[in-house]
């Protein structure tokens, strides 16, 4: 149940297609996935981009394209905060 | 290890009691043991020496709990802090200007070892010194005449120097990852409050935290995220900017199946 004004992406690292559908549609998730793809590949760059070491990490983006959050693992509290100064309930 | 330990003292664990003991040497070191332990405070200031490592340490302690010490000479600079106020123990890096908090053990301190040292012998229940004990007669160092003991156990061995007021006041360990000790001013009993060790973080220190340690190598909070498009499973593309559009957040989540 995504509030509104929110979108909530996903970039997944190293899996195959088949394995991100397949988990998408036993979840019954929605939520774009991005495939940054495994290391050597022209895509993987994102992570390195972004800062990515450890999975999962999040990020809050903010309007203008500006960090607003991000943490290394899952921070539920922290990531509902900061959506809230956001405007996002 | 955490990241304050590295300057912590030290440490040499404890052999089982010899066979054959040296009366003198049992002596030196049991006079010792007994005034560390029926002291109700301590303080003192002292070297630790170890390879090129040279550190200079102050300490100050009461019982049950308090306790205050300061090491510097730390490769890189700044001083690190040890601090019990008696409910709070602070490990604070003055280089780093940040410090950790946890709750105060109702006695004693933690991390000690089995070193025989002042500060150990202070706090530890455990015997001041094991092992083959044996006088080695008396020496002179910086112009002050100890009596010297030889201890020597299954972790090499040591040489203990006690001064004239019966208290250990230097200990040095041989080889190469040979270490020497030396505590040359100290007081038993000072007369010390458990004011005396009541301390605030300066201003500008911040609390370690370890969230924000794992957090470093991403982009920054206020920064501008890096744009992308990716492809996605079923054919076609993500963006960062066009799902932004017209949204007040987005939540970007990077992970794996496996």
């Amino acid at each position: 149940m995504k509030p509104k004004g929110l979108e909530m992406i996903t970039v997944n690292s190293g899996d195959s297609k088949q394995t991100i559908t397949g988990y998408w549609s036993k979840e019954k998730f929605t939520m774009p996935v991005g495939m940054g793809g495994s290391q050597g590949s022209s895509t993987y760059a994102i992570f390195a981009k972004f800062g990515v070491q450890a999975f999962p990490t999040n990020y809050v983006i903010d309007a203008n394209g500006r960090v607003a959050w991000r943490s290394v693992g899952f921070d539920e509290a922290g990531l509902r905060a900061a959506l809230k100064k956001l405007g996002v309930q | 290890m955490r990241w304050w330990a590295a300057a912590a003292l030290p440490v040499l664990a404890l052999a089982p009691p010899p066979a054959g003991a040296d009366d003198k040497a049992d002596a030196l070191v049991k006079r010792a043991q007994e005034a560390y332990r029926s002291a109700k405070s301590l303080e003192g200031e002292g070297t630790v020496k170890a390879g090129p490592l040279s550190l200079a340490v102050q300490f100050k302690y009461l019982r049950p709990n308090y306790a205050h010490i300061r090491i510097s000479g730390i490769p890189g600079g700044g001083d690190q802090l040890l601090i019990s106020d008696g409910k709070s123990l602070f490990m604070v890096q003055s280089r780093e200007k940040q410090y950790q908090k946890q709750a105060a053990p109702a006695e004693g301190l933690p991390m000690l070892g089995s070193s025989p040292d002042p500060i150990t012998a202070f706090w530890s229940t455990g015997p001041l010194a094991g092992g083959d004990l044996k006088h080695a007669g008396t020496k002179e160092v910086g112009g002050r005449s100890y009596e010297v003991v030889e201890a020597s156990g299954p972790h090499g061995k040591r040489t203990l120097y006690f001064g004239a007021s019966g208290l250990l006041e230097g200990q040095e360990s041989g080889g190469p990852s040979g270490q020497a000790i030396w505590v040359k001013e100290q007081k038993l009993d000072p007369d010390l409050a458990p004011s005396a060790f009541a301390y605030t973080p300066p201003a500008g220190v911040k609390e370690f935290d370890p969230n924000e340690a794992m957090n470093r190598s991403l982009v920054p909070v206020g920064r501008q995220a890096p744009g992308f498009t990716l492809p996605t499973p079923a054919g076609g593309q993500l963006s960062l900017n066009s799902m932004l559009k017209g949204r007040k957040a987005l939540v970007l989540n990077f992970w794996f199946y496996g």
